[in-house]
Parts: C-alpha cells; structure tokens; sequence
C-alpha cells in the first residue's frame, strides 16, 4: 500500500516534466512572420524592406535547452514598398529570384537561456551559403487564447555582408551590410 | 582614382571604349584578329569591374559570360583554320551553338514554370539567340556594317534591359556598343580591316543572351526584343560605295537603330522610364 501511494505520488510528480522531455514541433505561422532588413542606401538614408512569404518550422526542446529552426522566405515577396525598386531587387543585379525563388536558414546549434537563445545555422541566398549567428530575445511560448493552441513566438537578428552571398552589385555606393531583423511565432504541430 | 572604377559610365562605356580603341590601335589587322581582340578585352575589363570574375556558384549572369568567352575561342579558331567563315553550313551550325548556349542559360528558370509557358520560353530563347548570331556573323563582308550593327545592338540591348529593371545586364549591354563603337572609329581611322568571327561571334551571343536574360529574369517583356534581329538586316541596306567612310558609317548606323529604337520604344511604353 505504502509502496503504492509513492508510486503514484512519484508519476504524479514526474508527469510535467515527462510532458516538456521531448521536443515540440512548432509550424511558423507565415501570418505573424515577417523578416525585415535594413541597408545604408547611398549614404542618404537606412532603407528598409520586409519579405511578406516565410514559411517553415520550429523545435524546441525545453529540458535540453535546444532546439532547431527552419525558415525558408519567398525571396520574390521582397517588399520595400516601390515596385520599380522591388523589381530591381529581384532582378540578377540583386536576388536573381528568377533563377534563386527562396532565401532559407537552417539552424546547426541552438542555445536557450530563458527567454533569449543564440542559433547558429546556415543561410542560404542567391545559391551561396555562409553561416551566421541569430540573436534571439522575447523568447515566449504560451496557450493563444484565440486559436486555443500553443503558440511560440521570438525576435531574432542578425547582420550581414551581402557580398559574402555574391550580390555585390553597387557595393559600396549602396551598403554592404545588412541588419536583418525576424519577427517569427509558430503553432504546435 | 579607385573611385572612378565604381563609376557604372566608366565601367560600361568610357573604359571599354579606351581599351578597345588603344588595342585596335596596336594590333595588326590582318588576319581578321584585332576586332575579335580589341573586343574581347574592353569587354573583360568591363565584367570585371562590373561584377568581378568569380564564377561560383555559376549563375545565369556568369552562364552568359561564359558562353561569350566561349564565342570567343570559337570564333578566333575559326578565322585561323577556317576558310568559308559566313557559309551557309557553318551559319546554321553557329545558329544551333547560340541556340543551345540561349537553352543553358534559362534552364534554372523552365523548371519552375508551367508546360506551355516553358515551351514557349525555350522557343523563344532559342529561336532569338538561334536567329541573331547567324545574321550578325554574316555582316563579315562589309566590316563596316557589321560594327555599326554591333554598335546598334548593343545600344538597343543596353537600354531596354535597364528599363526592365536590370542595370547590371544594362551595363554588359553598354559595354558592348561602347567597344562596338571604338571598333567603328578604328575602321575610320585604319581603313576597313575584317573584324572576323572573333568579334562577330561574341559580340552578338552576348548581345542576344543579355536580352534573353533581361527577358526571362528581370521584367522586360519578351515582345520588345523582336526588332533587334532586324538590326543585321538593316545593316545589308545598300549604301553609295562613292562615298566616304564616315558618312557611310553614319548612314548604315542610322538605319540600324531605327530596329535599336523600336525596342527602346516598346520597352518604354511597357515599363515606363527607367529608375526610382
């Protein structure tokens, strides 16, 4: 009897932590997801633009502190509200999105610390990859009151040269480096 | 200094043209080589300030200065050991060649598109580059015509591929008429020499692969490069042989843009001016 009871206090004890063990897969949310970036245009001023088509999937692992990222951006819904220059940005002078459709990360480590992480990984643009770091901070995951589901949801950063990836045209009269910035939720699978 | 190779002007017109004229100036032009030469490297100079010459990965960008290099060795081969260099078996064959070299450079992109659209690119980029090299190659006679047909072209092909939003394949574009051009003045200064397939060749496959590739990745229309193929054509338009070189030049250069305009009207009146 005795036995019993500390059996079934321990499963009782033990069954939160069993639930949060195993990986949870998160589908990003293409709706609240958006990558936007920033570049020095000329000197004049910083020009910005988002991609408005991201799509892909999240991992995290919760006991372990780790994880994994997947993003893969439509690189034709580049958009900094002008068509003749998102045009051009799509064009072989930039992204060449006729012939490279998608700009993709795909994480190598993830490093969680309570509500900020670090995730190194592979990105891929116009066919050359580099690896970079992602800042992650606002880390935040909870129960959406709308759609009833769990929701996970962070900001992440980073900066490039975009010459490293080739797209070089008119560098330097318009800037080499690239603040990127990703606001990004996802939905449990 | 350093700053003036960022100039896209520099790059894509006043440096090809130097380069091409300081070596037309000092090559001897028998043999059919100084044009093939002097081209080739204003144009090289041109990429490399332009875009570098890394060629990895090897984007459809790189794919066309490739092919234009490869033009090169074919045609400097063909004017050493080829005797009939515009026959008409050797047109048909250099058709094919640019045909194929057209199907390479869009191949990325037919993947991604539906079966009839697909088709209809591949035809159409093949048939376009399958068209103008043959016609080009084919001006050998009249070195005369033949530059101001090249010059023509490049012009029609450098400003329609900036107003369908591409300013780097607007720039290749420039490079070829600027060294188009100081070929032209050379041909004044030097007399007619024979600019042979070493120019003929690259000159109209980079021509013809540039507009292919501001048709099929930037957004100039494919109807607006219909008139450039006229441009060889124009080029046979006879021409009082009494007269001298530089009204005969200017006369064959007047009826060889009127194609060149034709596409800078369409593409205008298609994508509006260029720029923003």
């Amino acid at each position: 009897m005795h036995k019993t009871i500390l059996t079934a206090t321990m499963a009782i004890a033990i069954a939160p932590l069993a639930a949060h063990s195993a990986p949870v897969s998160y589908t990003v949310d293409p709706s609240h997801t958006y990558p936007y970036f920033e570049i020095d245009h000329m000197g004049y001023s910083m020009m910005r633009g988002r991609f408005n088509s991201t799509e892909g999937r999240i991992v995290l692992d919760r006991e372990k502190n780790t994880g994994s990222v997947e993003i893969t951006i439509d690189a034709e819904s580049i958009d900094t509200a002008h068509k003749k220059r998102d045009d051009h940005l799509r064009s072989p002078d930039f992204l060449n999105t006729g012939e490279y459709p998608e700009i993709t990360f795909k994480s190598t480590r993830v490093e969680i610390d309570g509500d900020e992480a670090t995730v190194e990984g592979d990105l891929t643009i116009a066919g050359v990859t580099r690896k970079v770091t992602l800042d992650v901070d606002r880390l935040h995951c909870a129960v959406n009151p709308m759609s009833k589901k769990e929701h996970c949801g962070f900001d992440a950063s980073t900066e490039i040269n975009r010459s490293d990836f080739g797209v070089s045209y008119m560098v330097p009269a318009v800037g080499d480096e690239i603040e990127i910035e990703i606001a990004l939720e996802a939905v449990k699978d | 200094m350093l700053e003036l190779l960022d100039d896209p002007i520099f790059q894509s017109a006043i440096a090809p043209f130097l380069i091409a004229l300081a070596v037309g100036l000092v090559l001897r032009t028998g043999a059919g080589l100084a044009g093939g030469v002097a081209f080739a490297l204003a144009v090289l100079a041109a990429v490399w300030m332009i875009m570098g010459l890394q060629f990895t990965p090897l984007n459809s960008t790189r794919k066309l200065i490739l092919a234009g290099a490869g033009a090169f060795v074919l045609g400097m081969v063909l004017e050493s050991i080829w005797r009939h260099r515009d026959g008409r078996w050797l047109q048909a064959m250099l058709g094919l060649g640019a045909a194929a070299a057209a199907l390479w450079l869009v191949w990325p992109r037919l993947g991604r598109l539906e079966g009839m659209e697909a088709g209809l690119t591949a035809v159409l980029a093949a048939a376009y580059a399958g068209l103008l090299v043959p016609l080009m190659n084919g001006l050998q006679r009249s070195p005369l015509a033949q530059s101001a047909a090249a010059l023509a072209l490049g012009v029609g092909t450098a400003i329609s591929a900036v107003i369908g939003a591409s300013a780097l394949l607007g720039q290749l574009g420039g490079a070829i008429a600027a060294a188009a051009g100081a070929i032209a003045v050379l041909l004044v200064i030097r007399g007619e020499f024979r600019l042979g397939s070493g120019f003929a060749l690259p000159m109209s496959l980079l021509a013809a692969l540039i507009g292919i590739s501001a048709v099929v990745y930037a957004r100039l229309p494919w109807f607006a490069l219909v008139p450039l193929p006229l441009i060889p054509l124009m080029a046979r338009v006879p021409v009082p042989a009494s007269l001298g070189r530089i009204p005969r030049g200017l006369l064959l250069l007047a009826a060889t843009m009127l194609p060149a305009a034709a596409t800078i009207a369409t593409s205008w009146s298609t994508n509006g001016a260029a720029g923003y």
